[in-house]
Formats: structure tokens, C-alpha cells, sequence
């Protein structure tokens, strides 16, 4: 029983890999105040692209870059789009990402069904050999390994480095951030192709490892896209709340699949749907915080007590002030 | 450094700001720009700091010719400005603020980059707590967060754009004495401004912009009336105090306990009557602001009651509080009183309460050029909100306000505004009292409270005085009463 758990918890913590790097792709996007819609898309070409290129050559890593770099043309061609042409963000992303889906269908239809090389668990020696948190952590295959690291990576990043910086006043208040010398639509064209080139990895990550070769639409992929867009907003922008996010949504998941076999009398659908709305309950009570009201709630009790809860002055995670809005220098 | 300018022009499509200006600046020197609103003086500076190109002209630094690619390139070379609405990052922390644009390593190198802003601070008597977000700073000092940024980068050319419009009389001292001082280290300082006797205690040298041409350059002291002259073309008369007397009563504030974001106050109780000029004193977010913002029904009381005439207002319809004539005048202009983007027509239909479903385009676009006349705004029905200068969009704001207001809640209404637009528009302000309005005013100029309002209310730390009559005042008692003492 206490292995069964363990492989499960270690399961969510694998099929969460992927939208952890594609959600903390999409926040470093976001943060430079640039919205790529097209996330969706992008995984389902990536995933093609990627199974296609480590089909041919039999090389995995091809694969991963293949992913990436599908992604990162995206990237640049929403960051063309909408930077250098003036178009709007919201209207590219959106054409993109159903572009970009009915384009891997289309591409991929010769590739169906065939068999690509399939990325393994490497354990770690000796980490994996920690009692739980070896098996739960340290005996995983190399993509998951990437996706816990990004996490304290991206956090520095963003936090402890003079480019985090420059991301973060690019993406709050782009008209002083060139008054202070800096490139603000480079600065956006780079983070657009970065994020979704984190975004194209997510692909390969499931066509050669989580859920191997290319089926087309039956590949079942279409939709993880928008969750990864909805987990960077109720994640706040913040790469590790970002990524607590990914796994809640695949732990739901996981629990759906095992109570679907013990509940038998609930529908199998409720349990398969049941991730999404729990999701964003979940999500919701964790930003009460932010609320008007919870704030005048708060306000009724006595001062001390009410200053122990007030969030204000240290204002939380509020969206990139900039997320959307064009620049341009007069 | 020196630096010289050589016919600059710069023009905005029908606009032209800037016509052929030469001039040059000395080492060491504190240049004045004075100017009329919508004059062209931002322009200028902000072609000077590589915030905008020119059309045509040339800028030489040491006798160097210099192109500014970007904002960068002007600090490289040591200027640095100060705009007049502070360009920093409310949602960042100060730190943050201080040290976006000195980028030489990889990771932020925070304890020691702290260490050399503490000094700094030191050597400015600046305080402040670098992991507060900017949000949370007054204007006035995020102005002077700003001026401690553009020390710390080693700017050696320092422009100030209209610095001392948002900030206290005493800020305003400190100001004057931290420039003078810096002066003395050999930085040269571009102050802009309208005011006549800040460019007379703080220069010693003034150039006179009018509509876009360099109208004079005056060695100082010089007799305000001749500075007056050239600004505008023709003398002006600063007119004489309203008076207060008894009026009928109007509205009436009971108990009321208002919530800002440091504090509580204590319970008010007020009459305000008809026609009567209430002004708010106080330094810079001592409660002013929440205070107005209040009673415009924008923000809840913990506590208290509003009374119109005897009906009660409630906080939970912000709409009613309109419907009742009773109009909010914020001071952040861009952020909170007009709408980027969008056209003057556009504002002023807008702000009609009109209920028709269609817009009736001839009607509203007479409407705005009537107005555009009458409050001599420099610009065209047809552009936008944020092509206006800073003092255009004041008058924007004071035409938007609606005619049958019956109380007017006005924050800094006559911030970056000069002399005559001053004057115009309290004259303004005072037809609107004749027909029955009543004032509320928050200013930091001491002398505009005393010479306008009728009763003074005293902000300090949380706490709001009983309205003061203002003959009862003189400069120096609001001072003291502004800093803290004498309550």
C-alpha cells in the first residue's frame, strides 16, 4: 500500500513535468507583459515535431530540440506579429494555437502510429537510494529532473538577477523601463521566444516519454495548453506557485483514475472532469487573500487582528501591469 | 560638463514644441526653464535626456557632438531627468527601482548595492525602507527616490521636470538645498517650472520658453514682474482672497472615520455650506487623499454618515453620490482622471450624463470645441488624452467637470499649472461657488490654502483637525500645523 502510493505520487510527479516547464515558459513570457495564447498549439505541433525529428534520426535529444525550436518559431512569429506588425496579442495567440493544432494534426497524419525512441528513468545514484523522497524525486527519467530544477532556476532568475529585473520593469511599466535605457521590445521579442521555446519542450516531453508516438488527435494533448495558461494566472506569476499549481492539477488527476475504480456507482466522466472545476475551486480559495471583500470581512475585526491578516503594502501577486498592452516609443 | 544645443525643432504633427532653440549650460550651473503651460519646456528636456528625438538640430557635450539612440546613451553620458509624473515602478520595491538600469553583473549584488545607496541617503537625509514597495511613497517621495536613483548612477547633468508641484513646502526646502549643494559639487541642474519664485530662490540663471520659442535668457535676480512679462507676453495681476462669511448649510459629514492605508482617523464632524472653499492641508499622503476619495463615494468609511441636504448617502452606490452633483478631481492625471488613448471629444462625451443610446457626433464635437476655447486648452478635439502636456491635461480635467456640480472634491487641482492658468481657473472655480457649489481642495502650496479657502482642515499623521478660518492663519501657524506642531 505504502509503495503503491509512493508509485502514484511518484506518477503525478512525472505527468506534471511538462506543464511545469511549459506554465513557468509562459510566466516568463507573461512577465515581460507579452500574452502568448498559443500555448495550446504549440504543444501539440511540438509534440509533433519533436516525435518526427527523434523518429528519423533515432536520437532523442533531436527530438527535445526539435520541440524547442518548433516552439521558439512560434515565439516569433507571435512576437513578429504583435511587436513589429502592431497587431493584437489576444487575436494572434488565439489564431495560433488553433493554427498550430490543426497543423500537427495535418502534419503528423503520415507519422501515425509509429514507434520513436522512448526516454527511461535514470535514478540518481545515491539520492535515489533516500528512503520516499529517492523514489518519489530521484528516480525519474531526465525531463522531470529538468522540470524540478527550473523551478529554483526561474526563481532566481526573476528575483536574484539583473535580467529578472529588466523582466519584471519591462512587463509593469514598459514607458519607465526606457527611460532607463532599456530595449523594451527586445527585451519582449527574447522572452516570447524563450517561453514558448519552454513551451515547445512540454511537446516532446510527452510524445517521447509520457504518452509515446504521435496518434494525432487522438493523442489526447489538446487542452493541456489552456490549463497551463490558467495555472499561470492563479499561480500569480510566481514560478513556484506556478509549479504547486501543475501538481495539484495532476494530482486531481491521478485521484480521479483511482477512485474511478473503487467508485463505481459515480459516472467515469464526473471523476475524469472532476480535475478541472476542483482546479480552480482549489485555486480560488488560495487568492481569497486578494479579495475586496475578504479584505472589508477582515476590516470589521479589531485592529490588531486586523492587521495580522491585511495583505495590503505588501501586495501580493498581482499580474505584470503591462500583461497585454503594447509599447511604443512616441 | 558643458553642454550646448543648437537649433533644435521638433513638431507634433499640427503642434510644434520646439522652434530652433540654441542654448548653453555650464558646469556647476542651475539653469532655470520657465515657462507657460503646453510652452514646450518638457520637450525640450526630454529631447536633452534621449527620451525623444528631435526633428532637426544638434546636441554637443563638451563641445562634442552627441546622438542619443536611446535613453541609455543620455545616461552613459551623465543626464538624467526627472519627469514630471515620476517614470518608476509602483509595483517593484524600492530597491529594485534604485538599481533596474545598473546593469554590470549577472546577480543582483544586493548588500552591497545597498550600502552604497545608505550613503548616498545619508549624505541627502533621505530614509527609506528598500524593501517597501514604491506603491506605498507619496509623490513626493517617489520624486525624491527618483533624484536618489539619478545620484547613485553618477548623473552629472540633473533635470527636473516641475519637481516641486507634488511635494510639501518643507520637501520643497530640503529640495532647494540638496540641489544648491550639489550645484556646489559641480552638477549642473535643469530646473522647469512655471513658478516664478522658486526660479528666483533657486537659480541664478533662467531661459523663458513661449510657445516653443526661446523667448529670453535672464541672469538672476531679476524682478518677477519682467520674468512675467516674457512669459506670457503681457503683465498679469494675482487677484485678491475670497472672503468667507455665513452660508446656508449644504452637506454634512457626522462622525466620520476614514481608512487609509497607514492609519485610522478620528471621527469628523463638518458642515460644509453653499459656496463655500474648504481647503485640505498637509503633507503629501497624510490622509488628504483618502479623505476626498471618501466623500466622492469612491471609498468606504469605517465609520460615519453623509448627509446632503438631510438625505443620507450610502457608500455601497458610488453612482449616487454623482447623481447627487458630487464630483471627484483626482491629482494622478493619467492614471486616474483621463483615459489613454482616448480623444478629447471622446472625454467630453464621456463625462455628459446624457442618456441617449447614440452619440451625437456634431453636438459633442462643438461641445468640445467650445470648451477647448473657453479653457484655452492647447490641443484638438480630435487628440488624445496623453498627447496633451501635463498642464493641458489639468485643464482637460477642470472642463470635464460637470456644470451642475454641487460639491467639488479636487486633489491638487492646480498642480503643474503656472501662474495665469492658476488664476483662470480659481476664477473658474469661483463661478461655480456663485452658483452654489461647494469646494473641497487638498494643495500642498500653503499659500494657495490661505489665499482661496475659507476654513482650513489640518491632515497630520492620521489626524484631521476642526476646520481652522483661514484669516485665523497666516504661512508660518499652517506650517507648523502641517509639520506636526501646535495641534
Amino acid at each position: 500500500m505504502q509503495s503503491e502510493l509512493l508509485i502514484g505520487l511518484a506518477g503525478v510527479i512525472a505527468s506534471a513535468s511538462p506543464i511545469v516547464i511549459a506554465a513557468i515558459g509562459e510566466t516568463l513570457t507573461e512577465k515581460s507583459g507579452m500574452l502568448n495564447l498559443s500555448v495550446n498549439g504549440i504543444i501539440l505541433l511540438s509534440a509533433m515535431s519533436g516525435f518526427i525529428a527523434a523518429y528519423d534520426t533515432g536520437n532523442l535529444i533531436a527530438g527535445y530540440l526539435a520541440g524547442m525550436l518548433t516552439g521558439a518559431l512560434i515565439g516569433w512569429v507571435l512576437a513578429f506579429c504583435t511587436i513589429t506588425l502592431n497587431q493584437s496579442q489576444v487575436a494572434v495567440g488565439l489564431v495560433l494555437a488553433f493554427l498550430c493544432r490543426d497543423l500537427s494534426y495535418f502534419l503528423g497524419n503520415d507519422f501515425m502510429g509509429f514507434n520513436a525512441p522512448v526516454l527511461h528513468s535514470t535514478p540518481l545514484p545515491f539520492l535515489s537510494e533516500i528512503p520516499i523522497l529517492g523514489s518519489l524525486f530521484f528516480d525519474q527519467t531526465p525531463m522531470v529532473y529538468l522540470s524540478l530544477l527550473s523551478i529554483p532556476v526561474s526563481l532566481v532568475w526573476i528575483n536574484r538577477t539583473k535580467f529578472g529585473l529588466i523582466l519584471r520593469s519591462v512587463g509593469e511599466r514598459p514607458e519607465a523601463a526606457f527611460a532607463r535605457g532599456i530595449n523594451v521590445n527586445k527585451v519582449r521579442y527574447l522572452y516570447t521566444i524563450l517561453g514558448s521555446a519552454l513551451v515547445g519542450l512540454a511537446g516532446p516531453i510527452y510524445s517521447l516519454g509520457l504518452k509515446p508516438g504521435w496518434k494525432g488527435s487522438m493523442t489526447g494533448l489538446d487542452g493541456i495548453g489552456w490549463i497551463v495558461l490558467a495555472i499561470t494566472i492563479f499561480g500569480g506569476w510566481n514560478p513556484f506557485r506556478v509549479a504547486l499549481g501543475a501538481y495539484l492539477f495532476e494530482l486531481l488527476r491521478w485521484l480521479g483514475l483511482v477512485y474511478q475504480i473503487k467508485l463505481t456507482g459515480v459516472p467515469s466522466q464526473v471523476l475524469q472532469v472532476a480535475p478541472f472545476p476542483l482546479m480552480i475551486l482549489t485555486l480560488m480559495f488560495v487568492n481569497m487573500k486578494n479579495a475586496e471583500w475578504f479584505e472589508s470581512f477582515i476590516s470589521l475585526l479589531p485592529p490588531p487582528i486586523y492587521r495580522f491578516f491585511s495583505l495590503k503594502g505588501k501586495r501580493r501577486k498581482a499580474a505584470p501591469s503591462s500583461l497585454g498592452i503594447p509599447f511604443r516609443n512616441v | 560638463m558643458e553642454i550646448e544645443i543648437r537649433n533644435i525643432y521638433k513638431s507634433f504633427g499640427k503642434v510644434h514644441a520646439n522652434i530652433g532653440i540654441s542654448l548653453t549650460i555650464h558646469a556647476g550651473e542651475i539653469l532655470g526653464v520657465l515657462g507657460e503651460n503646453g510652452a514646450g519646456k518638457t520637450t525640450l528636456m526630454k529631447i536633452l535626456a534621449g527620451l525623444q528625438p528631435c526633428d532637426s538640430g544638434e546636441i554637443l557635450i563638451d563641445g562634442k557632438p552627441v546622438h542619443f539612440h536611446s535613453a541609455n546613451t543620455a545616461l552613459d553620458l551623465g543626464i538624467g531627468m526627472l519627469s514630471q509624473d515620476p517614470l518608476d515602478f509602483p509595483m517593484l520595491t524600492i530597491f529594485d527601482n534604485l538599481y533596474l538600469g545598473r546593469r554590470k553583473r549577472f546577480f543582483i549584488q544586493r548588500n552591497r548595492f545597498s550600502k552604497q545607496v545608505e550613503k548616498m541617503e545619508d549624505l541627502l537625509g533621505f530614509q527609506f525602507k528598500l524593501n517597501d514597495l514604491v506603491e506605498t511613497l507619496s509623490i513626493g517621495e517617489r520624486q525624491q527616490l527618483e533624484i536618489l536613483r539619478l545620484l547613485v548612477y553618477g548623473s552629472e547633468l540633473i533635470i527636473l521636470d516641475e519637481p516641486t508641484t507634488g511635494i510639501s513646502a518643507q520637501q520643497k526646502k530640503q529640495l532647494f538645498e540638496l540641489l544648491k549643494r550639489l550645484a556646489g559639487f559641480g552638477k549642473t541642474i535643469i530646473f522647469v517650472t512655471h513658478k516664478l519664485g522658486e526660479i528666483n530662490e533657486l537659480c541664478q540663471r533662467t531661459i523663458i520658453l513661449r510657445q516653443g520659442k526661446l523667448i529670453s535668457d535672464v541672469v538672476l535676480p531679476c524682478e518677477s514682474s519682467l520674468l512675467i512679462q516674457s512669459m506670457f507676453g503681457k503683465a498679469i495681476d494675482l487677484q485678491s482672497p475670497g472672503d468667507a462669511s455665513q452660508f446656508e448649510k449644504h452637506f454634512e459629514i457626522q462622525h466620520l472615520v476614514i481608512k487609509d492605508a497607514r492609519f485610522f482617523s478620528n471621527p469628523v464632524d463638518l458642515n460644509i455650506r453653499k459656496g463655500e472653499i474648504l481647503g485640505l492641508a498637509g503633507m503629501e499622503g497624510s490622509g488628504q487623499k483618502t479623505f476626498l476619495r471618501t466623500l466622492a463615494g469612491l471609498e468606504k468609511p469605517i465609520n460615519g454618515m453623509f448627509l446632503d441636504e438631510g438625505y443620507s448617502l450610502h457608500w455601497n452606490s458610488p453612482h449616487s453620490f454623482t447623481k447627487r452633483g458630487i464630483y471627484f478631481m483626482p491629482a494622478s492625471r493619467m492614471e486616474e482622471g483621463l483615459i489613454q488613448g482616448m480623444t478629447l471629444q471622446e472625454h467630453f462625451i464621456l463625462s455628459q450624463t446624457k442618456d441617449d443610446f447614440f452619440v451625437d457626433r456634431d453636438e459633442s464635437h462643438k461641445i468640445t470645441e467650445m470648451r477647448i476655447r473657453e479653457f484655452t486648452i492647447r490641443g484638438f478635439s480630435s487628440s488624445t488624452a496623453e498627447e496633451l502636456s501635463g498642464g493641458n491635461q489639468q485643464r482637460l480635467l477642470i472642463a470635464m467637470l460637470h456644470e451642475n456640480a454641487r460639491l467639488l472634491l479636487l486633489e491638487n487641482p492646480t498642480r503643474g499649472l503656472d501662474i495665469e492658468s492658476t488664476n483662470w481657473m480659481w476664477k473658474k472655480l469661483h463661478e461655480r461657488c456663485k452658483k452654489g457649489a461647494s469646494i473641497l481642495f487638498a494643495s500642498a502650496d500653503i499659500d494657495e490654502l490661505l489665499r482661496f479657502s475659507n476654513r482650513i482642515l489640518v491632515f497630520f499623521g492620521g489626524r484631521i483637525s476642526e476646520p481652522y478660518p483661514s484669516q485665523m492663519l497666516n504661512s508660518e501657524k499652517l506650517g507648523a500645523l502641517i509639520g506636526g506642531e501646535g495641534w
